[in-house]
């Protein structure tokens, strides 16, 4: 009985685990990098754009996660309950591999937003 | 005494359930190595390479640099709080903070970003921070405490 609580816990809690916020950058910043005046604006404008379509693509990813939270969570339960076995499957977590995409464009996005300081972008 | 037990029973979880979220806040104050973040002033400028192809034709100075990314920012209460970087203007790190939202009981609705960002606020105007910079939020899922966790971190900074 105690074992099979268990099991169902584990199951539930790594069904729909929460993802923690990746970490901040280094306060120290990036070094500057050798951006001709005249090649800065558009080394701007480029990088606004590569932030604003990272951020696109980490809300289509959160949106998945979140309208499979619940699915996953059941997943979890009923391989749990039904066939313990299949609750080893469920151990490592479905959402696991998003949110590693995610983590992968916050960095992605630090590093962008770096450079936009070292060149002094405009802050919007 | 009986009436006392059932009113203390009945009392109790509306009291829990009524606070709908419970938070954590850590702060990881600054080194001082990292304090003064100046903002540069311009970019250097490139050496110009006589073997290459004609240069395009210069900017005038004044021109302003195109704007950085937009991205969600609010100045609530004095404080900016903002998932970019303050690019153009220097600034000293305070330090950073890191909040975690939990929803009270199963019931309760999950915890958001706003009540997250309100937490950092919050947290930033203790410190005497202008501003929240470089925000970024965790996923809401379960978490070991609670049914409902959802994390945000963000450098709380003072404009010079």
């Amino acid at each position: 009985m105690t074992r099979s609580v268990l099991v169902l816990a584990t199951a539930a809690l790594l069904a729909g685990c929460a993802r923690p916020a990746p970490p901040l950058p280094s306060a120290g910043g990036l070094a500057l990098t050798a951006t001709p005046q005249a090649e800065r604006p558009a080394r701007c404008a480029a990088l606004q754009s590569r932030v604003t379509t990272l951020r696109g693509e980490m809300k289509v990813i959160e949106d998945v996660i979140a309208g499979r939270r619940t699915s996953d969570q059941v997943a979890g339960y009923l391989s749990a309950v039904l066939f313990p076995p299949l609750a080893l499957v469920m151990l490592t977590d479905p959402g696991a591999a998003r949110k590693r995409e995610l983590d992968l464009r916050q960095g992605q996005i630090d590093e962008a937003l770096a450079e936009q300081k070292a060149l002094a972008c405009t802050t919007a | 005494m009986r009436l006392s037990r059932k009113f203390w029973t009945v009392l109790l979880p509306l009291a829990v359930s009524a606070c709908a979220t419970w938070s954590t806040t850590t702060v990881k104050p600054a080194k001082s190595a990292e304090l003064v973040q100046e903002a540069p002033a311009a970019a250097p400028q490139a050496t110009p390479d006589p073997a290459a192809a004609p240069a395009p034709a210069p900017v005038p100075a004044t021109e302003p640099a195109p704007a950085a990314a937009p991205a969600a920012s609010t100045i609530v209460d004095g404080v900016l709080v903002s998932e970019n970087d303050i690019t153009d203007k220097p600034y000293k790190v305070l330090g950073d903070i890191k909040v975690t939202v939990r929803k009270t009981t199963i019931f309760n609705a999950d915890p958001t970003r706003a009540q997250v960002d309100e937490k950092l606020r919050k947290q930033a105007k203790k410190m005497g921070a202008d501003a929240v910079v470089l925000v970024r939020y965790g996923t809401v899922g379960i978490g070991l405490t609670s049914w409902g966790v959802l994390d945000g971190q963000g450098r709380a900074v003072k404009f010079d």
